[in-house]
């Protein structure tokens, strides 16, 4: 009798605790950050409602305040939701503001245990409200929802590097080392992925194009199933042209497509010195598509092909290092790496910004074709 | 008080036990923050100090069996009393009292702490406190044997949180910790101290050792109960070291429980919020025998009535755990407690082990 009273005591008490009905909550799920022209933050909030007698889920709000919470605050007078921020699953900061720094902006993330740490980050090269707001969201709930979705295929797809909010705070921690992210711009009001953006730490300072995004992912992280396009001299292959062919075989650019990318790295750097770097780079692959009609039966075209493959990729990986360089970048991590296998004349996040313009890698790369479809 | 307590089996417990018993009482509170003032002290080397920590708990392991053993059936009060006199015995009895209360204190608050940053920031301390304190009331009155029970049934029940961290060592950076052994010597050795304060609550041994059935192979549950403590201390600094970078981790209170932020299931987004919740029961353990230990302290030294103490011992939690609300001041009564503990509970043994061994030798002389 006497266990029996405390224990509805203790259940009685368990409605103290502060309850939250999810028709009176506003979860926000995307969250657009802009600089104004007086310097403040716009932020712009994408959220989904659960109220029966509302006709659409989800609805967008816009306020103006100098910090991310504050912006919270600014826009609950548009709406009569409470705003939670336990669903955040997208954060886009346009490239003005994170121009400016990033990290300051994000203290809320690191700080609310409300927010998870799998959300994904993004930049924007218009105004992320314009982005939020635009119309063609391909039947996905809402913009963000549809982003949201657009970014984590993308990732798994290997088509972009990693960009949930973890992945970012530990790249930006690390000496020598500095963070990237996907790049998002606006297409004929239908937001789309642009390349991605490179930082100083966590200034924003370039966005790329397609296809240095691989070639950075190349030197990045291995690929297991990725694919990519690449045009070799219009002659390379010239000798193992389909002599039966009715076609004339060598018209044209040779362009070939590889599937099923696997890739391994092996990053080196020299004794003592984290200015001078060489890069080994195993690739295998099987072919898709050839623009020239190729012997493929014979196996020093299938060489050949390899070598001129082999020959393409390090020219191109040298390309993009200098783009690096010319941006004073490391997203690859060299600076870490020497850290890791040097106990003396160490990288520091300060004196490994100076030196990425004396950065000399060698690239060695190899790769091999496992298969060619079902044509010969 | 008896220096040696007559042993009724019916209230004692097998040996096997002590391993659950050990076990439960150092990992708790401790355990969220670990990896952080770790790395704070020793750096990415850390991990050498928790190997270092783990050989010494087993050191002071080995010498507290060394010493019961050379008694009947006592326990630390009743040594203390028999190898200092009444008064002395008595007033280190009181001493070890009030730490194990500050302890509990500490445990409580701190998780209460936890649950107000993570899941419920409006949720009044007083009710928490409420809820943890009577579970405590409940088991005590059960007895010594309930108790023990309680730390088996929540081991197997929050146990299975160890597997979750598959998930962050998929993210782990393994170059963070290349090269080795760059932290020097005096920082590595902090490190362990900061490992000694998280691992409080093996003293537990001095005050069940009367209790257990079969002495004789007492040593083997009581050193794996510190072996597995070691083992999961070592994991969460090893995966949060790697997990997150050296810098970010140092500005990460609870890194344990942020390693669960980023597991999720397709029926359950937000793990981090479960394991916060089940992180009480790893707690209750600690509270339950911390509780039991000042309930039977108090009996052996005063002849303290069992009932009225451990209200009166409810109570005065309570009301001490509503009193202070701040981070700050919570920081420096954790940091108080680990440094009195690490005292009581590592040092003090090594000094009473000696006295014994002076003991045996004056008597030694006298008999010849």
């Amino acid at each position: 009798m006497k266990w029996s009273s405390i224990l509805i005591i203790v259940f009685i008490l368990a409605g103290c605790i502060p309850k939250s009905y999810i028709e009176t909550l506003g979860i926000i799920t995307a969250v657009g950050y802009d600089l104004t022209e007086d310097q403040r933050i716009r932020g712009t909030l994408v959220m989904y409602q659960f109220d029966t007698a509302e006709a659409s889920t989800s609805q967008v709000v816009t306020g103006e305040a100098d910090t991310s919470k504050g912006i919270r605050f600014a826009t609950s007078r548009l709406t009569s939701h409470q705003l939670v921020s336990g669903q955040v699953r997208l954060e886009i900061f346009e490239s003005e503001l994170a121009k400016r720094g990033m990290m300051k902006y994000m203290d809320t993330l690191q700080r609310d245990a409300a927010i998870s740490d799998m959300g994904f980050l993004a930049t924007s090269e218009v105004p992320s409200e314009d982005l939020l707001k635009s119309g063609n969201d391909e039947d996905r709930p809402n913009t963000g929802n549809y982003i949201q979705e657009l970014i984590k295929k993308s990732i798994n797809e290997e088509a972009i590097p990693n960009a949930v909010l973890t992945s970012f705070l530990h790249d930006y921690y690390d000496a020598g080392k500095d963070p990237i992210l996907p790049s998002l711009t606006l297409d004929e009001d239908k937001a789309v992925i642009n390349g991605i953006s490179l930082f100083q730490d966590d200034r924003y300072v370039h966005t790329t194009s397609h296809e240095n995004t691989f070639y950075i992912m190349l030197m990045k992280q291995e690929f297991e199933h990725g694919q990519f396009q690449i045009q070799l001299a219009d002659d390379a292959l010239k000798k193992y042209h389909k002599k039966e062919s009715i076609d004339k075989p060598g018209d044209g650019a040779l362009h070939v497509s590889i599937h099923e990318l696997n890739t391994e790295h092996d990053i080196h750097p020299s004794k003592g010195d984290p200015t001078n770097q060489s890069f080994t780079l195993k690739m295998e692959g099987r072919l898709l598509e050839i623009t020239q009609d190729i012997d493929l039966k014979n196996k020093e075209a299938v060489e050949a092909l390899e070598k001129q493959v082999e020959k393409e990729v390090k020219e191109h990986l040298q390309e993009t290092l200098q783009i690096l360089i010319e941006h004073q970048v490391d997203p690859v991590g060299f600076g870490a790496k020497y850290n890791a296998q040097n106990r003396t004349n160490r990288v520091t996040k300060e004196n490994w910004r100076e030196q990425i313009p004396s950065l000399q890698v060698d690239f060695d790369v190899s790769f091999k074709l496992l298969r060619y479809g079902i044509s010969e | 008080m008896k220096t040696n307590i007559p042993f009724h089996p019916d209230r004692a417990v097998q040996a096997f036990y002590l391993f659950f018993i050990i076990h439960t009482s150092q990992i708790g509170a401790g355990l969220m923050g670990v990896p952080r003032i770790l790395v704070l002290e020793a750096g990415v080397d850390a991990w050498i100090s928790v190997l270092i920590a783990g050989l010494y708990l087993h050191l002071v392991v080995f010498i507290m069996l060394q010493i019961l053993k050379s008694y009947e059936n006592a326990d630390i009060l009743g040594i203390q009393q028999d190898l200092f006199g009444v008064w002395i015995g008595k007033t280190l009895g009181t001493v070890y009292v009030l730490y194990i209360f500050l302890l509990l204190l500490t445990v409580i608050k701190n998780y209460i702490e936890v649950v107000q940053v993570f899941v419920f920031p409006e949720m009044p301390i007083w009710l928490m406190a409420l809820f943890l304190l009577s579970l405590m009331v409940y088991s005590i009155l059960g007895g010594f044997r309930v108790v023990v029970g309680t730390s088996v049934i929540f081991f197997f029940l929050t146990i299975w949180l160890v597997f979750t961290i598959y998930k962050p060592i998929t993210y782990m950076d393994w170059e963070h910790f290349l090269p080795v052994f760059r932290t020097p010597a005096p920082d590595l050795l902090k490190g362990v101290q900061q490992v000694t304060f998280s691992v409080l609550g093996l003293e537990i041994l001095f005050f069940v050792y009367p209790f257990i059935q079969d002495k004789k192979r007492a040593a083997l549950p009581a050193h794996a109960g510190v072996f597995f403590t070691t083992f999961l201390i070592l994991l969460v600094t090893v995966v949060s070291i790697g997990y997150f970078s050296p810098d970010q981790l140092k500005a990460i209170v609870w890194a344990t429980l942020s390693l669960f932020k980023i597991i999720s299931f397709s029926v359950l987004e937000r793990f981090d919020f479960i394991a916060v919740a089940l992180w009480m029961m790893v707690i209750i353990p600690n509270i339950v025998l911390f509780g039991w230990m000042i309930v039977h302290s108090l009996k052996r030294l005063f002849n303290a009535p069992k009932k009225p103490t451990l209200y009166g011992l409810a109570f005065l939690l309570f009301f001490t755990s509503i009193t202070a609300e701040k981070r700050v001041a919570l920081n420096e009564l954790t940091n108080w407690t680990g440094e009195i503990g690490f005292w009581i509970v590592f040092v003090y043994p090594f000094l009473i082990y000696m006295m014994i061994l002076l003991k045996k030798l004056m008597k030694k002389r006298n008999a010849s």
